[in-house]
């Protein structure tokens, strides 16, 4: 049964005079797997630091049902990938804010659980900055899961990977999306990267959202949002001209 | 020599001063902010050289200058039309007009000039060995409580605010912690000094270390052996300490560099 868990009322968001998203409707179930689709500057972000209460909105509310633990991978190139800290050290930051509450065994075990989980126990003494994108990417994932949050959200998780790496982690998504039962919202600006995994699509455009279930997802619907000639072929989306 | 009390004085000064610079320095280094560093000491520097002018004490407008560059150094209020860099050397440059004219109508900072960029540790006076001990505490305390803060917001500040962390905030108290360092410092060894140890032992750290445990301990070590070479150097030759300590701690590195390289450490 899945209840509401997150829900955006007529919200506009903007940074001082300029609005990035207008009038947006949205409602965030538990165990969705949202995926936030538009090109490169249409507000996927801000849509996502709205979300996570980074981000006031000018108009509209963000309603929040049950005390709700974000897990956040963010966009590689925010990272400061110069800095020489290890596997275990990055993914041990995802338990800071909960370090507190915790005695040094249960952030061992909890670390050494999301290691094994992610086949990370290998790279635990590897420099961060040393890995390939796609460990990166595996990493960054690892530290938003260690401390078991209710919400995945993932901005841009692929970008910049060849296409194993952007299959392999796509996959491991999914592997947490169906084992660990995380509502997922997932930025991208390739829609082919999500088509296949993704069962809800809020498409921005023009300032607005359109929200679309993978069922009804069709060719015309495509079209009309793109504006160009397309079809789906082998789970793809192809433009013909 | 290690007898006299003026230089277990200035070896003190020396080694605490340097520690606190070098760690502070691979923060610095790694958020690629070294002019940030650079720039905040002339910042406390110009309020230094003002105290003399206007008759109060200096380590208070020093305090009081640097919380503005602090305060600009920590904020997002910069332009998108202009890369940060360019307002920090516009703080870097005036900041420095203003320190010489500040000079030419101060006799008494003149006589200090010298002094200010030089360091002169072997002339330190006992208030300015407390204070320094007193920050140097606040620093130790300071590392021990918020370092994970620190090295989440300088490593990964998206995912930091997510988790709770004050993006302004910790970059606020970093800074206030570094200009605190940089008050102290430059007053007691000298500009040159407070630039080398910022920038040396990280820079060279970072080359030779990939861990950053070992960075911040190696950073720590040198400095120590700089200071204590450097203050020799400077008694048995009658050099300006300042520079003594700098030269010594970049020959240091320059050997630990060339055995890690002929050894392939």
């Amino acid at each position: 049964m899945k209840t509401k868990i997150i829900e955006l009322k007529n919200v506009t968001v903007g940074y001082s005079k300029n609005i990035v998203l207008e009038d947006v409707n949205l409602d965030i179930f538990n165990n969705d797997f949202i995926a936030i689709v538009g090109p490169n500057g249409t507000g996927k972000t801000t849509l996502i630091h709205v979300i996570l209460k980074k981000l006031k909105v000018l108009k509209g509310e963000v309603l929040y049902y049950n005390k709700i633990s974000f897990g956040y991978v963010p966009q590689i190139a925010t990272v400061e990938e110069i800095f020489p800290f290890s596997v275990y050290e990055v993914i041990k930051m995802g338990l800071y804010h909960k370090l507190r509450f915790l005695n040094k065994k249960s952030v061992e075990d909890i670390l050494n659980e999301v290691l094994d989980y992610f086949g990370l126990e290998s790279f635990k003494e590897k420099n961060f900055r040393e890995l390939s994108g796609g460990l990166k990417r595996r990493v960054l994932l690892a530290r938003a899961l260690c401390s078991n949050p209710d919400v995945l959200v993932l901005d841009e998780p692929t970008t910049n990977l060849d296409i194993i790496s952007e299959h392999t982690t796509m996959q491991l998504i999914k592997k947490i999306y169906q084992e660990k039962h995380k509502t997922i919202l997932l930025a991208t600006h390739h829609i082919n990267t999500v088509i296949n995994y993704a069962e809800k699509f809020c498409f921005i455009k023009d300032k607005k959202l359109d929200v679309c279930r993978k069922e009804n997802l069709t060719e015309k619907h495509l079209k009309e949002l793109f504006e160009t000639n397309l079809k789906f072929e082998n789970g793809r989306i192809i433009i013909t001209e | 020599m290690f007898s006299l009390p003026f230089i277990q004085k200035s070896l003190l000064i020396g080694i605490l001063s340097s520690v606190m610079l070098s760690y502070l320095g691979v923060y610095i280094t790694l958020r690629r902010v070294v002019f940030v560093g650079i720039s905040l000491a002339q910042v406390a520097t110009c309020g230094y050289i003002f105290g003399f002018l206007i008759n109060l004490n200096p380590y208070l407008t020093s305090f009081i200058f640097s919380l503005v560059g602090v305060f600009l150094f920590s904020s997002d209020i910069y332009s998108e039309k202009i890369p940060k860099d360019a307002i920090i050397a516009v703080a870097y440059i005036i900041s420095l007009s203003f320190s010489m004219l500040f000079i030419a109508k101060s006799a008494k900072a003149e006589t200090h000039l010298f002094n200010v960029f030089s360091g002169d540790i072997l002339t330190i006076q006992p208030q300015e060995v407390y204070l320094t001990v007193v920050i140097f505490i606040l620093f130790f305390i300071s590392q021990v409580l918020f370092h994970k803060q620190f090295n989440f917001v300088s490593f990964d500040p998206e995912t930091a605010e997510v988790y709770g962390y004050n993006k302004f905030l910790w970059n606020f108290v970093f800074y206030s912690i570094l200009s605190l360092v940089f008050i102290t410092t430059i007053n007691t060894t000298g500009v040159i000094f407070s630039f080398g140890f910022i920038v040396i032992p990280a820079m060279f750290s970072l080359l030779v270390f990939n861990k950053i445990k070992k960075i911040f301990l190696f950073c720590c070590i040198s400095s120590i052996f700089s200071c204590i070479i450097g203050i020799v150097w400077s008694y048995m030759f009658d050099f300006p300490t300042g520079p003594t300590i700098i030269l010594s701690l970049f020959c240091l590195w320059l050997v630990v560099l060339g055995i890690t390289k002929i050894f392939k450490l």
